[in-house]
């Protein structure tokens, strides 16, 4: 945000008059092709001064806009549409009447002879029959201009509202599914603790405190969705470390993580799912599991996988958990992911999430 | 009297939880611990427990399918457990269901157990409280959750599950069905109707009063005699489409 409200106010301005002195140049351009003996430079200087006079005079017609701007083609609106048609009708009368003035004065200065003011007003109607067409159109240009400038002002302010309004739906969607996932897991391993608290008072006392670290972390999720990803392996190794007790040393743990991705961003939480559908598929029924967590690059991708060594994905029914991931990374990056399962049967299952490494560049 | 237990969990923890707080209910002995869905219905069908501790959330088949596989009037007493499920909750309330939530203390789980000792004493004869209905609370759910997704079907004396996507399709046997996957079939005691009600009429079509189609393995159809057509699955198998379900097929496409 470079511009201020000040320097915007401006360069309205600088180009309000630029247009006008554009103009200036351009009809005194035409002047000087109708009457080529003439001094350039006097024409220059006669046409900017009868521009800046009706840039002076549109000033009204640009206030008279602001204060009863024309909001729609309605007949409901006839009367501000009288009221500009009437106003750009004086505004060009009065401008042309002063532009002859300018143009009787320039001769005068020219010329150095007497000032007849009889001569003059004999040629005034042909001066408004020859301009004055031209001079109400620049007029209207001038009140359309200002409205077309201010229809676009609004649907910009409209487009970046209803942008903020979508960022802040998305992250509610987000919480929300962030949010479903955790009361299941919560009570399940109080209940946990309830069974160790007679059977292995240590084991419940770690449990205790590893869910502390747990929920500790949950509150402490940003509110912008994305942490490196550093913060979200820490928050999953309290979430094994959790499960590890539950599954009282059947669980074992692999982790490849390329070290200079420990800074990649990710969706806060989006590991979780996974790691607990692996423990639940991977690990049901069978004595022992090993589950492994990987994260490489793949060119600007990052690619986070889970993988166990259980019965394999059959692929005919997501759980709430798989879901769940889609919806989020479908709300955070629109497309730009890819979530990949693959299954073998009595091979384990392998989720990988393909991220782009940089979101915000992407982005703009 | 007695009351013989089963304990169906698919956590270690939780089933150890229930077995350590019924150890000072002398009159509960454990017949038998599951930590899933398909072992608790063979248990279920071979010990004939009087008295379930049924978890609704597991792997695979949940508490509900187990009710769907054994059938909820072939059902011992159960005593639904639940960590954290609206969904369940909600049918449990409609239905007035006993249930128990995790984390539960002694003090819960013995009033519970109570509840459930008194059912069971109706079958004793002591007609002291009636079962809690788990028909209507089924019927209830199945209004939610309509298609099946997998079944249960029995192998000599094995449990197997079947994914309904799999099934090729679907041939009427006096009082069962015979459900045809993968080269193999199963015997389902099950009407046609009754089936076809549960399945996903997007994957499932009658062609025939004894057949049922999963449309993904159909390969072709062929004109047959007296305008009935020909059905020729993936696998070579021939079937019949009746002139009485033709009517169906312009749906199909």
């Amino acid at each position: 945000m470079s511009d201020t409200p000040g320097a915007a106010f401006d360069r309205r301005w600088a180009w309000y008059w630029g247009i006008w002195g554009l103009l200036g140049l351009y009809m005194a351009s035409w002047d000087w092709a109708l009457y080529p003996s003439s001094s350039p430079f006097r024409l220059l200087a006669l046409n900017l001064c009868q521009n800046g006079t009706w840039g002076l005079l549109g000033l009204f017609l640009v206030w008279l806009a602001n204060r009863r701007p024309i909001e729609a083609f309605a007949w409901r609106e006839r009367r501000t549409w009288g009221l500009h048609l009437a106003a750009s009708v004086l505004v060009a009368a009065l401008g042309l009447f002063l532009a002859y003035v300018i143009l009787i004065l320039f001769t005068y200065w020219e010329w150095q002879g007497p000032l007849d003011l009889a001569k003059a007003a004999k040629g005034l109607p042909r001066f408004y029959r020859a301009y004055f067409h031209t001079n109400l159109l620049f007029m209207w240009a001038l009140v359309a201009a200002f409205h077309g400038l201010r229809i676009y002002r609004r649907y910009k302010a409209r487009e970046v509202e209803a942008a903020r309004l979508e960022a802040r739906f998305a992250e509610a969607q987000n919480l929300a599914l962030r949010m479903q996932l955790q009361p299941h897991f919560l009570f399940n391993t109080l209940h946990s603790v309830s069974a160790l608290i007679h059977a292995d008072p240590d084991a419940a006392d770690s449990m205790i405190s590893r869910l502390g670290d747990f929920l500790r972390m949950t509150l402490e999720a940003p509110p912008d969705q994305l942490v490196p990803l550093r913060k979200e392996l820490a928050f999953i190794e309290s979430y094994l470390a959790i499960e590890r007790i539950r599954f009282q040393d059947r669980l074992s743990v692999r982790v490849e993580i390329t070290q200079e991705l420990l800074e990649a961003k990710v969706p806060s939480f989006i590991l979780q799912p996974l790691v607990e559908n692996a423990l639940k598929h991977g690990l049901a029924d069978r004595p022992r599991g090993v589950l492994t967590l990987r994260a490489k690059r793949d060119s600007d991708l990052l690619v986070l996988e889970v993988q166990d060594d259980g019965e394999g994905f059959v692929a005919d029914r997501e759980g709430v958990g798989l879901s769940n991931v889609r919806a989020r990374l479908g709300l955070l990056y629109k497309g730009r992911h890819c979530i990949d399962i693959l299954g073998m049967a009595g091979h384990g299952t392998l989720v990988a999430l393909r991220l782009p490494l940089d979101p915000d560049a992407e982005r703009a | 009297m007695t009351l013989r237990a089963l304990i169906v969990d698919d956590e270690t923890l939780a089933r150890q939880r229930i077995r350590q707080l019924l150890q000072k209910a002398a009159d509960v002995t454990v017949v038998g611990e599951c930590a899933s869905g398909l072992e608790a219905v063979q248990a279920i069908e071979d010990l004939g427990p009087d008295l379930v501790f049924l978890d609704i959330q597991m792997p695979e088949l949940d508490g509900f399918g187990v009710i769907e596989a054994v059938g909820a009037d072939r059902m011992p007493a159960t005593l639904f457990i639940t960590a954290y499920d609206q969904h369940a909750l909600r049918a449990f309330e409609v239905h007035a269901l006993d249930y128990l939530l995790k984390p539960f203390d002694a003090a819960r789980f013995q009033a519970a157990l109570a509840r459930a000792r008194r059912w069971c004493a109706r079958d004793a004869g002591g007609a002291q409280e009636a079962r809690p209905d788990l028909e209507a609370l089924m019927a209830g759910l199945r209004k939610e959750r309509p298609w099946l997704d997998r079944v249960l079907v029995k192998q000599g004396d094995r449990h197997l599950l079947v994914r309904v996507a799999a099934v090729q399709w679907i041939e009427a046997e006096d009082n069962y069905v015979r459900l045809h996957v993968e080269g193999t079939s199963h015997l389902l005691r099950q009407t046609m109707a009754g089936l076809l009600e549960r399945l996903d009429p997007r994957l499932f079509r009658r062609i025939h009063r004894s057949a049922i189609v999963n449309l993904d393995f159909i390969r072709e159809f062929q004109p047959w005699t007296s305008g009935d057509q020909l059905v020729i699955m993936r696998d070579g198998t021939r079937l019949t489409l009746s002139r009485t379900y033709r009517d169906q097929v312009g749906e199909w496409s």
